[in-house]
């Protein structure tokens, strides 16, 4: 085992898998097929073994825990369900534009699964380019209030907040399009969606286990974070702990379908023996098996890098893009070991495989990651 | 309350069969490539039946013991995860080979060491040899009662009264304290250990006990003083026949059935 691993890593680990393949994977497969969301009952559990807390320091009743810690968890979660290993972003800590008060309110709270969010970045015309968010916030006295609509926002329904980025001045200057951008703080009924807030469910092609919500704000009230103008450099911060994340969910989709490939290789015979004899389909796997294991060491070491503190923004943008670029053939591989089969929804390969697809979309694009990446290479030529 | 919990690591029973291979010349298993030992199944649930028995009882102490190889500090770490609060582990080379009864002799000596205990607790059996003998035998070496296959394990003032599991129903006996207790499936689901209690029990340290420690002289431990030496170990060679009953009338049919199944004895 590897030097990042103490025994306490190791028996988070262990303890981590054991209940995702027995509580979250069979549910998994259960519920993805008719796009049920993900149980309470569930999400109850994990906030009583603390997957909500990893990150949130002891003095505000988290487990003070690093990104390492966060991303053995989210890998294992993501092996049985990705939804449910992304459900643990929307606790493990608020963004920076919360205030202490706030932050004693609310962080114990989220670190028993209590106070979870959702976050409205995304816009139809704002995705990878979020400088041209056009939802405005109004003041009104000493509130503000929000108009306009947002894309995308998953589990708007069943969180406990939103977070919302929306322009709280018109753009004088295309140049400062950035500025301007404040980030808003929404309270709200868990189940529903805020007052002066409607929306529809976007239809998904995966990543199902809660929902995608279109949502359209009219005078919705909401308070406003951090400080005014400055939300769009906000959102952009403690991006890497949320690309690490997105690579361990990655890399838990392709661990899927590599260990449901071996197993299948093993028991399908054809030509009289078992296809896990022929070099095509060993050669398959072994690839498969290189390219978890190199995703998942860049992956540790950026978490390692981000726990003590140093810069990693490059890295991190290489493990999300290698992770996820990774997933996406590795589970396609997979579904071609099993076959027909494969292709059939009586197996969670394709789920893996539809999953693993959205990982190279959201959290920004590959193409987005690959910017950052050549953008850090080339800075100083 | 304090209670000792005995857990056993074991070969993955998940081990696809096509896995499981046995070394016949040296009457041994060979352990499956790339597969982990885990907490013998039934034993989180005699971990769980400890935790709540202490809890209901207002405080004492859980202590887990286990014999095995180094290997198996990770069984006694998870039953602290759960949440007891010590660990010994019972550990030596000399025990190599050995059978169920000189292990429960270990057991017993490991127990006593211990000193103070209301009640043992153990799984119904290890999911390896599935011979569920140990906490008999554990008993046996104490001089206490044993009480197998429990359901339900009730503390009522100097005794426990036990609901066990039988083929045909259930029996609900009383034992008097200090007593062993077997825990079936039945028992209900182990608690997952919390984050918390797994960082913990990540700093605890486990006690390891030798052969020696325990008093156990060289005559006693060890494959070449089994009390039950193994004679063969083998993989039974499953044969199946498919034969088609034919006939006029579904009667005929079954006539010939009924017959057939009594020459092959199966009824
Ligand atoms: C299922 C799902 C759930 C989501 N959940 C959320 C959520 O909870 N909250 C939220 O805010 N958002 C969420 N999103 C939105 C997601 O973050 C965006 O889809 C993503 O950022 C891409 O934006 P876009 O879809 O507008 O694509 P666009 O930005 O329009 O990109 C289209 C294509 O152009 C490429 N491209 C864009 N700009 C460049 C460039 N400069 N250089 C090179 N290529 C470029 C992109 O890589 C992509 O291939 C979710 C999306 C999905 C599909």
């Amino acid at each position: 085992m590897s030097g990042y691993f103490t025994e306490e890593r190791r028996m988070i680990q262990q303890n981590a898998r054991e209940f995702a393949m027995k509580e979250v994977f069979p549910v998994a497969n259960e519920l993805d097929h008719v796009k049920g969301d993900i149980p309470m009952e569930l999400r109850e559990q994990m906030g009583e073994l603390g997957y909500f807390g990893i990150r949130i320091p002891e003095e505000y009743g988290g487990l003070g825990l690093g990104a390492f810690e966060y991303t053995l968890v989210t890998e294992e979660l993501a092996r049985a369900w990705m939804s449910v290993a992304s459900i643990i972003a929307r606790g493990n800590g608020l963004f920076g534009g919360f205030n202490e008060e706030q932050r004693k309110e609310y962080l114990p709270r989220m670190a028993r699964g209590e106070f979870l969010g959702a976050v409205a970045l995304s816009e139809s015309d704002a995705g990878s380019d979020l400088g041209s968010v056009s939802c405005r916030a109004e003041r009104d006295g000493d509130e503000w209030r929000l108009y306009g609509s947002k894309m995308w926002c998953t589990f708007a329904d069943g969180a406990d907040y939103l977070t919302v980025l929306a322009r709280s001045e018109p753009i004088t200057d295309p140049k400062t399009r950035h500025r301007g951008i404040s980030n808003f703080f929404i309270p709200k009924e868990r189940g529903s969606l805020p007052e002066g807030c409607s929306g529809t469910p976007v239809n998904k092609i995966g990543y199902h286990g809660w929902k995608t919500w279109e949502l359209h704000f009219d005078g919705t009230r909401a308070e406003l974070l951090g400080e005014e103008g400055r939300g769009f450099y906000g959102a952009a911060s403690g991006l890497e702990v949320a690309r690490v994340h997105t690579a361990a969910r990655a890399i838990g989709l392709a661990r899927g379908a590599l260990e449901d490939s071996m197993e299948y290789a093993k028991q399908r015979v054809q030509f009289g023996r078992p296809i896990a004899d022929f070099q095509a389909i060993r050669f398959k796997i072994a690839e498969m098996a290189a390219e978890i294991e190199a995703a998942r060491q860049l992956t540790y070491f950026v978490a390692d890098e981000a726990d003590s503190q140093r810069r990693c923004d490059r890295e991190a943008a290489m493990a999300k893009w290698f992770a996820s670029e990774m997933a996406e053939r590795v589970t396609s591989e997979g579904l071609q070991i099993h076959g027909g089969y494969g292709y059939t929804t009586d197996l969670p390969l394709e789920r893996y495989w539809r999953d693993a697809r959205l990982t190279k979309i959201f959290e920004g694009t590959s193409e987005i990651q690959l910017r950052i990446i050549s953008d850090r290479l080339l800075e100083d030529r | 309350m304090n209670i000792i919990v005995c857990v056993k690591q074991i070969p993955d029973p998940e081990t696809p069969a096509a896995s499981f291979k046995v070394d016949e010349q040296a009457k041994k298993v060979i352990p499956a490539q790339g597969v982990a030992p885990v907490v013998n199944p039934y034993d989180p649930q005699a971990t769980e039946a400890a935790l709540q028995l202490r809890d209901a009882a207002g405080g004492g102490k859980v202590t887990v013991v286990s014999l095995g190889p180094d290997s198996a500090r990770d069984a006694i770490k998870h039953a602290l995860a759960m949440g007891c609060d010590e660990g010994v582990l019972i550990n030596d080379d000399a025990f190599e080979g050995q059978d169920n009864f000189q292990t429960a002799n270990a057991l017993a000596k490991a127990i006593d060491k211990i000193g103070e205990y209301d009640l043992i607790l153990m799984g119904r059996a290890a999911a390896d040899w599935d011979m569920g003998v140990v906490p008999i035998g554990v008993a046996q070496a104490l001089g206490i009662p044993a009480v197998t296959v429990a359901k339900s394990i009730e503390k009522d003032g100097d005794s426990v009264k036990v609901e066990r599991v039988l083929d045909d129903g259930f029996q609900t006996v009383k034992a008097p304290l200090p007593a062993v207790v077997s825990v079936s499936n039945e028992f209900g689901e182990p608690r997952y250990p919390q984050l918390r209690q797994i960082m913990m029990a990540a700093k605890k340290t486990v006690e390891v006990w030798s052969a020696s420690d325990l008093g156990l002289s060289p005559d006693e431990v060890g494959e070449g003083n089994r009390v039950l030496p193994l004679e063969a170990l083998y993989i039974p060679k499953i044969e199946s026949n498919v034969e088609i009953i034919e006939g006029e009338s579904p009667e005929e049919k079954a006539a010939t059935l009924v017959a057939r199944l009594r020459e092959a004895k199966l009824i």
